[in-house]
C-alpha cells in the first residue's frame, strides 16, 4: 500500500525570507560592507560601493547594521519615473531588483527619496562610478546549494543576519530608521539610558546645577 | 604611485584659512614606510628646533600608513611637539576616521598656523572646508560628534575632536573618536585646542588606493577573517579579547604581580576582582565594538545601573582604567565606568590624568599637599567622588586643577617638597599600567615619556605601517608573530620587498631613533644629556612589594642601569644614551647629524 508521494524538502529559497539584522548583536566592524563590495564589485575596497551600511548613531553610538528589509508596500518601487519600473519586487525570489541598464542614477534619485521620507532611509545609495541605485539583492536569493546564501551573514563574526519575522509584525513589514533602532536597543539596556547618553558631571557638581 | 599610498598629504594653514595638497615624498616613505615615523620626519624638517608647543609654529601631523584601510589595520598617528614633555608627541586612534582618510585619497593631515576663531574641518574628497566652530565650542567630544553630522547631513561623516579640556588647554587633553577612541598620551588635544581647531570630519568616497597584487592582499585578508571565530585560536587567548577585551588585564595583572594599587605601591591586591573584566562582562557590558574591518572586536560598552552614576555609559578598557582606578585605589566597577566615561567625555588623557590624581593621593596621605591647597578637596585613598571632583577640575583648569593641569614637569618643581620622589613618570608623562620591574627600562628610555608600549622597533613598526598589534593574533598557519604576517600584507599592497625579519627590523631601529635624534635637537625636554632625562623616580626603585604573587619584587637601580646600558647598547648609542654618528649613518639618518652636532650632542 502507497501512504502517498514523497515529502519533498522544504526549501528556505521558496517561501518569502527577509534578511534582518539582530542589531544588538553589531560591533560595528563593517565586514559585512567588505563581504558586500567583494561579491558584487570583484577585487576592490569601497564601502560605498557596499548594500549594507553600518551607521553609528546616538544614544551610543552604537553600531546599527542597514540594508533593505524589504518593506512589504515596497514604497521606493511606485516613485520611479521610468516605465516599466527600474526597480521593482521580484515576486519569486523575494527581492528588490534593479535595472541598472535604465536607472537614471542620482539626478532623480526618487526612490532614495522615497525611502528616506516614508521608512529607514537608509537602503537606496549612488555609489561614485556606478551612477545607478544600488539595493541589497541578497546576493540574488540563491546559493549554490539552493539556500539563501547572503555574503553578509556569512562573513559576520558575531552573526548578527538571521531570517525571521520582520519589526511591523506578521504580514507587514517596515524598515526602521538607525537612530529609532540604537534608542529601543538602548532602553532595553537600562530604561532611561537612551535620554541620557552620558554628559557625566560629579554627583554633586551636577546638584548645584553647575 | 606606489600601490597603498594615496599619494598626497593634505596640508592645513589655519592662519590663512586655507589648504593646499603635498605629494608623498616617496624616497622617505622607502626609507621610514609613513604613519608615525613619516609625521617624525616631517616635524623634523618643517619646524625649527626648540619651538614653544603650543605657538601656531608647531606642526599637528595626522598621519596613515600603506596599508591602513585595509581590514584589521585600522589605526593612524597624531605626532606633534609635545606640550606635556617638551619632545616628540605622539598618539595613536583607530576606530573609523584613518581608513576614511585614506579613502577620501589622504595619507595624512598636516596642520600649521592657528585659527584666530574656533574652527573646525570638513574634508570631502578634494573638497575642504575650514568652517566656523562657534557653536561647537565648549561642547563634549559626544555632543561635537553628533553636531559636526548633523552641519554634514552626512551620517556617514567621520569626526574626531577635543573636548573641553583641549579647549582649556590642560595639557593632558587628548583628541577624541567616536566617544571612545582616544588619541591619548601627551597632550594632542592640547596642541589641537592651541590652534583653535575643535574637530576634523571626513568623508571619503574613493575606497582604498590601487594594491600592487590584489589577489594575494585579499587572500591574506580572508586568512585572518577566517580565524575570527577559530576554536583552536580561542583556546590560546583570543577568547579573553573578544569577550572581555584589554579589561581582563585587571585581574591578569594583578595576578603577575604587575598591578599599580596605591600609586605603585602594591603590585597585587585581594580587591581586584571587583574591577575584573568578567565581573564587568556579566554586569555591565550591553554591546560590544570594534574598529573599522576588525573582526576581533575588544571593545565593551558598559552602563552603570544602579547607584549615583546610574546611566553613565562608557567603554572602558585597561590601559585608561588602570590609572584611574588600581593607581587611585578605587576598587569599584561603577565608578570605574563613569570615571573612564568622564575622561572620554571631556577629552582627557585617562592615564595621564589617573597618574597625576594618584601622585595628589600620596601628597595628602603625606601631608606635601592639604585640605585648603587642594580647594577642600578631602583626597583619601579610593574616593570616587573626590577623584572625579579634582579630574574636573584639571579638564577645566580651576583651582588647583590650573596647577595640576601643566603636568608633571610643569608642576613638580613648582610642588617640590620631595614630591618628584614618588611622582610616577617619566619626562613629564605618567606610567601606564604595569609595575616597572615587568616593563624593566622600557618607560625610562621611551622617547615620548613612560608609555610602555611605543618604542620597540616592533611597535615602531606598527604605528608606521599601521597595524594593530590585537589582531595579529589571528594570523593565518605559518606566519609566526603579527608582523611577519602585516610584513607580507605590506608587501603585497606596495609591490617592495621587504625581508622578514630584517628588512623590518632596519626601519622601526631607524625609526625609534629617529624619535630619539629628534628629542635630543629639541634638547631632551631641557635635561642633557639623555642618560639624565631617561631614569625612573625614587620610588620605583626603592619600593619592595609586600603583597600576594608580587611579594618581594622589585626593580633596584642597579638592575635598571644595567637594562639601560643594554639597551644604549643595542640600539647603537653612547653610554649617554646619543646614537653614535657610526650608527645614525649606518641607519640612513646622515641629515641629523649636523643639527646633533650643533646642540653639541657629542661634547663631553
Amino acid at each position: 500500500m502507497s501512504i502517498g508521494p514523497a515529502i519533498q524538502p522544504m526549501l528556505l529559497a521558496d517561501l518569502p525570507h527577509y534578511l534582518n539584522p539582530d542589531h544588538g548583536r553589531c560591533t560595528g566592524c563593517r565586514l559585512c560592507e567588505y563581504a558586500c563590495v567583494k561579491q558584487h564589485y570583484g577585487k576592490s575596497l569601497n564601502p560605498e560601493l557596499s548594500r549594507v551600511r553600518v551607521y553609528h548613531v546616538y544614544p551610543g553610538p552604537m553600531a546599527i547594521p542597514i540594508q533593505c528589509s524589504n518593506c512589504s508596500d515596497h514604497p521606493c518601487t511606485s516613485v520611479c519615473p521610468v516605465d516599466p519600473p527600474v526597480i521593482h519586487y521580484d515576486e519569486k525570489k523575494f527581492i528588490l531588483k534593479v535595472d541598472t541598464e535604465r536607472c537614471l542614477g542620482h539626478k532623480c534619485g526618487r526612490c532614495a527619496e522615497a525611502c528616506r521620507r516614508e521608512r529607514s532611509s537608509a537602503t537606496h545609495f549612488y555609489p561614485p562610478d556606478h551612477d545607478y541605485a544600488i539595493v541589497c539583492d541578497q546576493c540574488d536569493g540563491v546559493g549554490p546549494d539552493g539556500e539563501p546564501d547572503p555574503q553578509c551573514a556569512k562573513i559576520c563574526p558575531t552573526k548578527v543576519f538571521f531570517y525571521s519575522a520582520a519589526r511591523g509584525g506578521a504580514g507587514r513589514r517596515y524598515a526602521w530608521p538607525p537612530e529609532k533602532i540604537a534608542q529601543d536597543l538602548a532602553e532595553n539596556f537600562k530604561p532611561g539610558t537612551a535620554a541620557r547618553r552620558v554628559i557625566p558631571l560629579p554627583p554633586e557638581l551636577k546638584r548645584k546645577g553647575v | 604611485m606606489v600601490g597603498g599610498y594615496a599619494g598626497r598629504y593634505l596640508e592645513v594653514d589655519l592662519t590663512q584659512g586655507s589648504a593646499t595638497t603635498v605629494p608623498t615624498d616617496m624616497a622617505v616613505a622607502k626609507s621610514l614606510i609613513g604613519g608615525l615615523n613619516y609625521a617624525v620626519h616631517l616635524l623634523w624638517q618643517r619646524t625649527r628646533p626648540g619651538i614653544d608647543p603650543l605657538s601656531p609654529e608647531n606642526l599637528l601631523v595626522f598621519a596613515t600608513g600603506p596599508i591602513t584601510g585595509l581590514p584589521g589595520t585600522e589605526r593612524g598617528s597624531v605626532v606633534y611637539k609635545s606640550p606635556l614633555t617638551g619632545l616628540i608627541g605622539h598618539a595613536e586612534v583607530g576606530g573609523h576616521w584613518c581608513s576614511e582618510l585614506k579613502f577620501a585619497g589622504y595619507d595624512g593631515i598636516v596642520v600649521k598656523g592657528k585659527a584666530e576663531e574656533p574652527a573646525y574641518l570638513y574634508i570631502k574628497d578634494d573638497a575642504v572646508e575650514v568652517r566656523s566652530a562657534a557653536h561647537l565650542w565648549g561642547k563634549t567630544t559626544s555632543q561635537t560628534e553628533q553636531a559636526v553630522v548633523k552641519d554634514a547631513g552626512d551620517p556617514f561623516a567621520r569626526v574626531l575632536c577635543i573636548g573641553p579640556a583641549g579647549e582649556n588647554l590642560s595639557r593632558e587633553a587628548c583628541v577624541v573618536h567616536t566617544s571612545w577612541h582616544a588619541a591619548a598620551r601627551t597632550g594632542s588635544g592640547c596642541v589641537m585646542g592651541s590652534k583653535k581647531l575643535k574637530a576634523v570630519a571626513i568623508r571619503g568616497t574613493k575606497g582604498f588606493p590601487r594594491m600592487e597584487d590584489p589577489d594575494k592582499c585579499f587572500e591574506l585578508i580572508d586568512g585572518v577573517i577566517a580565524n575570527a571565530r577559530s576554536e583552536e585560536l580561542m583556546h590560546e587567548g583570543h577568547y579573553r579579547l573578544t569577550k572581555m577585551g584589554s579589561q581582563a588585564s585587571q585581574v591578569e595583572r594583578a595576578d603577575e604581580a604587575r598591578g599599580i594599587f596605591k600609586n605603585f605601591d602594591e603590585g597585587d591586591h585581594p580587591d581586584v576582582v571587583n574591577i575584573g573584566g568578567p565581573r564587568q562582562l556579566r554586569r555591565n557590558r550591553v554591546r560590544d565594538d570594534a574598529c573599522f574591518m576588525c573582526p576581533v572586536g575588544c571593545m565593551h560598552s558598559s552602563v552603570v545601573r544602579s547607584g549615583v552614576f546610574a546611566g553613565t555609559w562608557g567603554q572602558p578598557d585597561w590601559d585608561s582604567t588602570a590609572n584611574l582606578t588600581q593607581q587611585c585605589l578605587v576598587l569599584d566597577m561603577d565608578g570605574l565606568i563613569y570615571l573612564n566615561a568622564l575622561c572620554d567625555e571631556y577629552g582627557i588623557d585617562a592615564e595621564g590624568v589617573g597618574n597625576t590624581v594618584a601622585w595628589a593621593m600620596e601628597c595628602y596621605e603625606r601631608g606635601v599637599l592639604t585640605k585648603s591647597d587642594l580647594d577642600g578637596l578631602e583626597l583619601v585613598w579610593g574616593d570616587v567622588s573626590a577623584e572625579a571632583k579634582l579630574i574636573w577640575k584639571i579638564i577645566h583648569r580651576e583651582g588647583v586643577g590650573n596647577l595640576l593641569a601643566d603636568g608633571f614637569k610643569h608642576f613638580l618643581p613648582r610642588v617640590g617638597k620631595g614630591s618628584e620622589k614618588f611622582a610616577m613618570q617619566s619626562k613629564g608623562c605618567g606610567f601606564g599600567g604595569y609595575q616597572p620591574w615587568s616593563y624593566r627600562e622600557t618607560y625610562a628610555i621611551n622617547n615620548v615619556g613612560g608609555h610602555h608600549n611605543v618604542d620597540s622597533p616592533r611597535s615602531n613598526l606598527a604605528d608606521s605601517m599601521t597595524y594593530c598589534l590585537f589582531l595579529g593574533a589571528l594570523r593565518p598557519r605559518g606566519f609566526r608573530e603579527g608582523l611577519e604576517y602585516y610584513g607580507a600584507l605590506f608587501n603585497a599592497a606596495t609591490g617592495w620587498e621587504f625581508k622578514y625579519p630584517e628588512g623590518f627590523d632596519l626601519i622601526g631601529r631607524r625609526g625609534v631613533l629617529l624619535g630619539r635624534v629628534y628629542n635630543i635637537r629639541e634638547g631632551y625636554g631641557g635635561v642633557m644629556p639623555p642618560s639624565e632625562a631617561d631614569v625612573y623616580p625614587e620610588k620605583a626603585h626603592s619600593r619592595v612589594l609586600t603583597y600576594g604573587t608580587a611579594k618581594g619584587k622589585a626593580y633596584p637601580r642597579e638592575v635598571f642601569l644595567a637594562d639601560r646600558a643594554n639597551y644604549y647598547k643595542s640600539m647603537g648609542c653612547d653610554e649617554r644614551g646619543v646614537p653614535l654618528r657610526e650608527t645614525l649613518k649606518s641607519l640612513g639618518l646622515d641629515f641629523a647629524i649636523r643639527d646633533l652636532e650643533k646642540v653639541g650632542a657629542w661634547d663631553q
